[in-house]
C-alpha cells in the first residue's frame, strides 16, 4: 500500500515535470469526500493537449436534473482544454441509454460521463468502455460495472437522516410523526427513509404513526398530507422526503387552522420560500444537483493524472433556520435548486420570475 | 329440383322476419323474388345462402335436406351468392379473391401464385371477362366486381347463384352485360334466384317469380303469364292505381309562392315558376339539372343570384334558412338522414325541433305532449312510444315525422325533396294521401323526384327544368314519361 | 370484355413500404454529410442493436394492425417478459412465454366473445399486464441466466447475434405475411371481417392467431431486451406500445387494416432510431428533438396517403 502511494506520487510529479501541470487540475467540490478507504484512480495521464468529453444522461424529466446538466455544461465551457463536449440524453429509456454509451464509445471520446438510469443494464457497456480504455465517471446515481474509473454519489440515507435528527431535536425525543414518502418502490425514497427508521431506531419514544406517497409533487402531497392529518390531528411532527411536499403539508395545516408543528424540507427555493414567509420550524436537507459539474472536473482530473479517489460520496450539511438568507433567492422561482454553481445570467434565463 | 325451400319461418329476437315461406328452383331457370322492403327477401336469400339457419323449415339441395350455419357449408353445397354489398376484398388481387380459402400451395407450403395466376385467368375468360389476374379489385368497376364474383361461383362449379339486387349500382350497358352472363348460366343449367323491386327487368330476365309480403308468400307466377299490375297487386296488397290520391278540378287565384326569373348561382336560369294555394307542383328533369339548386334557394335563399321569389306576393328575407322558415316554408330534404333527422334522438324531439323559436339558447325545447301525439296519430307514424329512437323507425315512418315536425309548427307550404325515398310502397301511398290533404287544406306542396311515375300520379302540374332553367310546364293529368323525358332533353315550348 | 389497369395488389403492397425506405435514405445520406460519425459501421449496428427489441414488437404489432386491430398491450408484455425472466427460478424464460401467449389470448377473447374494440381491451391488459409487471418486480433489478448474457454480448460474421435473429425474424414473419394463406387471410380479414368470413376466411382464428403473435413478439422483444439489459424493468417497456404504433404507420401499414408489410415498419424502427440518434450526434437538444420527430411523423404518415387508390 505504501509503496503504492509513492509510485503513485512519483507518476504525479513525473506528470508534474514534463507537460500540461496537473496543479492546473481543478480541485473537486469540498463535500465530496472519498469514501473511507477507497483507492485512488492510477490511469496515467492523457498525453492529448485537447479532450473529447462525452455525456450520457439518462434524462431531464424534471428540474433537478435539467439544472444538473446546465451546470455540467457550464463548467464545461470553463475549461478551454475541453474542445467538444457530446451530450445523448436517452429520454428515460434505459435501452437507449446503452446504445447512447455504445456510440460514445464508438466515437473515441477521452472520458466518458454517465448519469445511469439502472444500477445494473449499463454495466455491459460500461466494461466495453473499459475495455477500450476510455475512462467513466458515474455520478448521481449509482451502475455497478466491475470496472469503472472515478464515482461521485450522494448518500440518499444521509438526506432522511439529516431530517430526523432535526425532527428528533426539536420533538424532544417524543412524539408522534406522519412520514411523506416520494415514489412507491423508488430506490432514493427508499434510501431515504432508511436514513430516518435509522436515526428513530435511537429515539424508542418517537413513533411513525403512518405514511402516504406523494409522489415528490405538490398536489399529489397536498391530498396525501390533508388525508394523514385528518386521520391524525394531533401529530407532533412530521418528516417529508421532498420540498414541494412540505410546502403542500404547510399550507394544510394553515388552511385547517392548526399548529405549525415541527416538519423537514428540503433545499428548494419554493421551500426556502415558504420556510421563510411562514416561519416555519424546519431544516433542509440536501440533495445536491451540481453532480454535472464534478463530473467534468473529475474527469479533468483523471485525464491530467491529478489524484482522486475512485469512490466519492457527497455529504453537504443540512440547511438550518438561521442560514436562509444565504441560499434564498428572491429573484429566483421555486423550482431553483440552491446553490447551483452557475452564473447569475444563466440561472436568471432558466428560473427568473 | 334443384333448390327446395320449405315453410321456412325465421325470428330474429321478438321480431319475425319470415313465416312459413316456401320456394322451387328449377335448373336452367331465372327465378325472381319480389317483395317490398322489409318483405323478407333479404333475410330469405342470406337463409339460402348459408349466412344464418332459419329458426324452422326445410331446405333441400339436389333432393338432399341441408342444415348449414356458415356461408362456407353452403358455398361447398353449391350456392354461389353474389351479396349486395360486395363480399370481394377490395385490397386483394382479382387472383386473391378468387381463390380466397382455398389457395394453391407449393411444396413449401406457400401460395402458389403462378398456378393461381393461371387458373385465374382460365375462369375469367369464362365468363368473359379479360383482366390481369393480378389486378386490385378495388380499383375495378363495380360491374367488372360483380362478374369476377359470379366467376368465383362458376370456378366453384356452384349450381345455385343468387344475386341480391345487382343492378342497384349499375347503369344501362353494364347491366346489360351482366343480363347476358346470367342468361349464359340459366343455358348452362345453372339456377339463379334473382331478388330485385326493379319491375321491368324481372319481365326482361326471368322465367318466373315468388312474391312475399310482409315476411309471409304472397304468390308465384310465371313471368309469361304476369304482368306488372298483377305482382305489384300481389306485393302490396292494393291495385297499382290506387296508389295516389285522386286529383282535384285545376286550381285557380293567385298563387301562394312565385319565382320570377330567378337565376340560382351556378346555374345558367331562368326559373319561373309559381305554386298555387291547392297545388302540388312537381319539378323534374334528368338528374342534376339543379332542381334541388332552386327549391333551396327558395329555402335557403342565398344562392339567389337575380330575379325575385314572392310569398304571398312579398318578397321575404333570403339570407339563410331562417328567412323562409319565418315567411312560412318548410323543407323535408333529399337526404332525410343527413340533413333532416336527429338519428339519436326520439320521436318526440325529431317533431318539436319544429317549434324551437330562433337559436332557442338558454331555451329547452318545448314538447307539447299532446300536440306531437295528435300528429303522431294523424300521420299514422306507427312506434311504440314517441320516446322511442327515430333512427329504429323505418324509413316511411321517418319521413311522416319530418311532415310532422312541420305540420305542428303550422307550415304554409311545403317543398318535398324526393317524398318517398327509401319508402314502402304502403307508407308511399299514405304519405301521397297526406301531401294531397294539406293541398287540400291551403298548404300546397312543391316535389322533387327522380321517379316520374311519381310526379305524374300526384302532381297537379310537372314543371321541367333543363340545365337550371324552367323549359317546360306540363299539366298532371296530361303527363306521360314520353313528354317529360322529350322537354328534359331537348327542353321544349312554354 | 378488355381492360387495362396499371394497378396489381403487388404493386400497391410493394408501394405502401416506399415512402418510409425513401426517408430513410434520404435521413441517412443527410446525416452522412453533416456528421461523418453518423455512417460508420459502428454506429449503424449499434443502432440495429439497440432497436432490435422494438423491430421485434413492431412486427408483431403490424401483424394485428393488419387485421384493423391495435395491440397497446404490447409495451406491458415487454416489461412483464423482462420482470419475469430477471427472476433467478427455474423456467423463467418458458414461464415469461406462456404468460405472453395468455395476455394475447386474453385481448384475443375480449374482442371476438365480448366485442369490445381493440383499443379499450388491449388499453385494459395493458393497465392490469403493468401492475403485475410491477408486483413482480417493484423496483428494476435483478438478474438473468448466464446464456442469455452470452447471448447478448455474441456476435457472428462480425454483427452482434440478437441483429440477425432479429433480421431473421423479419424476413420470416414478412415471407409468410406476403406468401402464406395466413397472411392473406389476415389482410382480407383487415379490409372487411364480414366479407372475409363470407368468402371463406376463418376470421375469428385470424384474429386470435394475430393477437397471439402479437404478445408472442411482444416477448420475444422483452426476452431481447432483458438479455441486453441483464436486468429486469418493470417500466421498462412503456413506450413500445405507442412507439410500434408509430413505426407501423410510418411503415406504411394502414392503421384501418388490410394494407402492409413488416419490412416498411421494420424501417420505421430504424427511421425513428436513427433520427433521434443523428440529432444526439449533432448535439440537438432533446426538447428540439421531440418536436422535430413530432412533426416529422406527420409529414410522413401524410406522406402515404396519396399513393393508395380504390381504397
Amino acid at each position: 500500500m505504501m509503496l503504492k502511494k509513492i509510485l503513485l506520487t512519483g507518476t504525479m510529479l513525473a506528470g508534474f515535470a514534463i507537460g500540461p501541470a496537473f496543479a492546473d487540475a481543478p480541485e473537486l467540490n469540498p463535500a465530496l469526500s472519498p469514501v473511507a478507504g477507497a483507492p485512488m484512480v492510477d490511469l496515467p495521464a492523457s498525453t492529448k493537449q485537447s479532450f473529447v468529453l462525452g455525456f450520457s444522461n439518462i434524462s431531464v424529466v424534471n428540474t433537478w436534473r435539467v439544472q444538473m446538466v446546465e451546470e455540467l455544461k457550464n463548467e464545461a465551457a470553463l475549461h478551454p482544454e475541453i474542445s467538444q463536449l457530446i451530450i445523448s440524453d436517452a429520454g428515460g429509456d434505459v435501452n437507449r441509454q446503452v446504445a447512447d454509451i455504445e456510440s460514445l464509445i464508438a466515437r473515441g471520446v477521452d472520458a466518458i460521463l454517465v448519469s445511469p438510469g439502472s444500477e445494473v443494464a449499463l454495466n455491459g457497456a460500461l466494461e466495453k468502455a473499459h475495455a477500450a480504455g476510455i475512462p467513466t465517471i458515474i455520478f448521481s446515481s449509482n451502475a455497478t460495472p466491475e470496472h469503472y474509473t472515478v464515482k461521485l454519489l450522494a448518500d440518499d440515507a444521509q438526506f432522511g437522516r439529516d431530517g430526523a435528527k432535526f425532527l428528533a431535536e426539536a420533538l424532544g425525543g417524543k412524539g408522534n410523526v406522519i412520514a411523506l414518502r416520494g415514489i412507491s418502490g423508488n430506490s432514493i425514497d427508499n434510501d431515504r427513509f432508511r436514513g430516518v427508521t435509522e436515526v428513530f431506531a435511537d429515539y424508542p419514544d418517537i413513533r411513525i404513526i403512518d405514511q402516504g406517497f406523494g409522489d415528490w409533487a405538490y398536489d399529489k402531497g397536498k391530498q396525501v398530507c390533508e388525508s394523514l392529518l385528518i386521520a391524525h390531528p394531533d401529530v407532533q411532527g412530521i418528516w417529508s422526503s421532498g420540498g414541494a411536499m412540505t410546502q403542500a403539508c404547510a399550507e394544510v395545516l394553515e388552511e385547517n387552522g392548526l399548529p405549525m408543528i415541527p416538519m423537514t424540507g428540503e433545499a428548494n427555493n419554493g421551500f426556502l420560500r415558504t420556510w421563510k414567509e411562514k416561519g416555519l420550524q424546519s431544516v433542509a436537507p440536501v440533495s445536491p444537483t451540481w453532480f454535472g459539474q464534478q463530473g467534468v472536473i473529475a474527469a479533468l482530473r483523471v485525464l491530467e493524472g491529478a489524484p482522486i479517489a475512485r469512490d466519492n460520496l457527497v455529504n453537504p450539511p443540512p440547511i438550518l433556520g438561521d442560514q436562509i438568507d444565504g441560499f434564498y433567492r428572491a429573484d429566483l422561482g421555486d423550482a431553483y435548486w440552491v446553490g447551483s454553481p452557475l452564473p447569475d445570467e444563466k440561472l436568471k434565463e432558466l428560473y427568473g420570475k | 329440383m334443384l333448390l327446395e325451400v320449405t315453410d321456412i319461418t325465421m325470428s330474429f329476437g321478438p321480431v319475425q322476419a319470415l313465416r312459413g315461406v316456401s320456394l322451387a328452383l328449377r335448373p336452367g331457370s331465372v327465378h325472381a323474388v319480389l317483395g317490398e322492403n322489409g318483405a323478407g327477401k333479404s333475410t330469405l336469400m342470406k337463409i339460402i345462402s348459408g349466412v344464418f339457419p332459419p329458426s324452422s323449415g326445410e331446405i333441400r339441395v339436389g333432393g338432399a335436406p341441408v342444415s348449414w350455419h356458415q356461408a362456407e357449408q353452403a358455398r361447398a353445397a353449391g350456392v354461389s351468392t353474389i351479396f349486395q354489398e360486395f363480399i370481394l376484398l377490395p385490397n386483394l388481387s382479382v387472383a386473391e379473391n378468387l381463390f380466397l380459402g382455398r389457395e394453391p400451395r407449393n411444396r413449401l407450403g406457400l401460395i402458389d401464385r403462378p398456378r393461381m395466376r393461371e387458373e385465374s385467368r382460365r375462369i375469367l375468360a369464362r365468363v368473359g371477362l379479360d383482366l390481369n389476374p393480378d389486378v386490385l379489385t378495388g380499383s375495378l368497376r363495380v360491374a367488372e366486381q360483380q362478374m369476377v364474383e359470379i366467376a368465383k361461383g362458376v370456378m366453384r362449379d356452384a349450381r345455385i347463384f343468387v344475386f341480391d339486387e345487382p343492378t342497384a349500382a349499375l347503369g344501362d350497358r353494364e347491366a346489360a352485360q351482366l343480363f347476358a352472363l346470367i342468361r349464359q348460366l340459366r343455358t348452362e343449367g345453372k339456377g339463379v334466384l334473382y331478388i330485385s323491386h326493379r319491375l321491368p327487368e324481372l319481365f326482361d330476365l326471368c322465367d318466373e317469380v315468388t312474391v312475399l309480403k310482409d315476411g309471409q308468400y304472397a304468390g308465384h307466377f310465371l313471368m309469361k303469364d304476369t304482368g306488372p299490375e298483377e305482382l305489384v297487386t300481389t306485393m302490396v296488397g292494393r291495385r297499382l292505381d290506387q296508389l295516389y290520391p285522386p286529383r282535384p278540378a285545376p286550381a285557380t287565384g293567385a298563387p301562394l309562392l312565385e319565382l320570377r326569373a330567378v337565376k340560382v348561382e351556378g346555374l345558367a336560369g331562368p326559373v319561373n315558376l309559381s305554386v298555387g294555394r291547392n297545388e302540388i307542383v312537381g319539378l323534374a328533369g334528368l338528374e342534376g339539372q339543379g332542381q334541388i339548386e332552386i327549391t333551396r334557394a327558395i329555402y335557403e335563399g342565398h344562392t339567389l343570384e337575380a330575379g325575385e321569389i314572392l310569398f304571398d306576393g312579398k318578397a321575404f328575407d333570403h339570407s339563410g334558412p331562417t328567412g323562409g322558415i319565418a315567411a312560412g316554408i318548410g323543407l323535408i330534404p333529399e337526404d332525410r338522414k343527413a340533413d333532416g333527422l336527429f338519428l339519436p334522438l326520439s320521436v318526440a324531439r325529431n317533431i318539436s325541433a319544429g317549434l324551437l323559436p330562433g337559436l332557442g339558447l338558454g331555451r329547452s325545447a318545448p314538447q307539447p305532449k299532446a300536440e306531437i301525439e295528435a300528429q303522431v296519430r294523424r300521420l299514422r307514424i306507427r312506434l311504440r312510444d314517441t320516446g322511442q329512437t327515430i333512427g329504429e323507425l323505418s324509413g316511411g315512418n321517418q319521413q311522416k315525422a319530418l311532415l310532422a315536425r312541420w305540420l305542428v309548427r303550422g307550415v304554409r307550404l311545403l317543398i318535398c325533396e324526393e317524398p318517398t325515398r327509401g319508402v314502402d310502397i304502403g307508407a308511399k301511398s299514405e304519405i301521397y294521401a297526406i301531401l294531397r290533404e294539406l293541398a287540400d287544406r291551403g298548404v300546397p306542396v312543391l316535389v322533387t323526384s327522380r321517379e316520374l311515375p311519381e310526379l305524374i300520379g300526384l302532381c297537379d302540374r310537372i314543371v321541367v327544368v333543363r340545365d337550371g332553367a324552367t323549359v317546360a310546364e306540363i299539366p298532371g293529368a296530361e303527363a306521360t314519361e314520353e313528354r317529360i323525358m322529350a322537354a328534359a332533353i331537348r327542353g321544349g315550348q312554354r | 370484355m378488355k381492360l387495362a389497369r396499371a394497378t396489381t395488389a403487388a404493386r400497391l403492397r410493394r408501394l405502401s413500404a416506399l415512402p418510409v425506405m425513401v426517408l430513410l435514405a434520404i435521413l441517412a445520406i443527410g446525416l452522412g454529410i453533416a456528421s461523418p460519425h453518423a455512417l460508420s459501421a459502428q454506429n449503424l449496428i449499434n443502432i440495429l442493436n439497440q432497436q432490435a427489441s422494438l423491430i421485434l414488437v413492431t412486427v408483431g404489432q403490424t401483424i394485428v394492425v393488419l387485421t384493423a386491430g391495435l395491440d397497446l398491450s404490447v409495451g406491458s408484455v415487454v416489461s412483464l417478459t423482462t420482470a419475469i425472466a430477471s427472476h433467478d427460478i427455474p423456467f423463467a424464460v418458458p414461464l415469461a412465454v406462456l404468460a405472453a401467449l395468455a395476455v394475447g389470448l386474453v385481448n384475443a377473447t375480449g374482442i371476438l366473445k365480448f366485442g369490445i374494440h381493440p383499443i379499450l381491451m388491449t388499453l385494459s391488459t395493458m393497465t392490469a399486464v403493468q401492475g403485475l409487471a410491477l408486483l413482480i418486480r417493484p423496483i428494476p433489478g435483478g438478474t438473468v441466466p448466464d446464456w442469455m448474457r452470452s447471448y447478448a454480448g455474441a456476435e457472428l460474421f462480425g454483427l452482434p447475434l440478437p441483429v440477425i435473429l432479429t433480421a431473421l425474424a423479419v424476413l420470416i414473419a414478412g415471407m409468410a405475411i406476403s406468401h402464406s394463406r395466413f397472411g392473406l387471410h389476415l389482410m382480407a380479414t383487415g379490409a372487411s371481417p364480414q366479407s372475409a368470413l363470407l368468402g371463406g376466411v376463418n376470421t375469428g382464428r385470424i384474429i386470435l392467431v394475430a393477437y397471439l403473435l402479437s404478445s408472442l413478439f411482444a416477448c420475444l422483444g422483452g426476452l431481447n431486451l432483458a438479455a441486453r439489459l441483464a436486468s429486469g424493468d418493470p417500466l421498462v417497456g412503456a413506450p413500445f406500445g405507442i412507439d410500434s404504433i408509430a413505426a407501423t404507420a410510418l411503415g406504411g401499414t394502414q392503421l384501418s387494416g388490410g394494407l402492409g408489410g413488416v419490412a416498411g415498419p421494420a424501417a420505421g424502427v430504424l427511421f425513428l432510431a436513427l433520427l433521434g440518434n443523428g440529432l444526439n450526434l449533432l448535439n440537438i437538444s432533446t426538447y428540439y428533438q421531440m418536436i422535430i420527430k413530432g412533426a416529422l411523423l406527420i409529414l410522413a404518415v401524410s406522406a402515404h396517403r396519396r399513393n393508395q387508390p380504390g381504397l
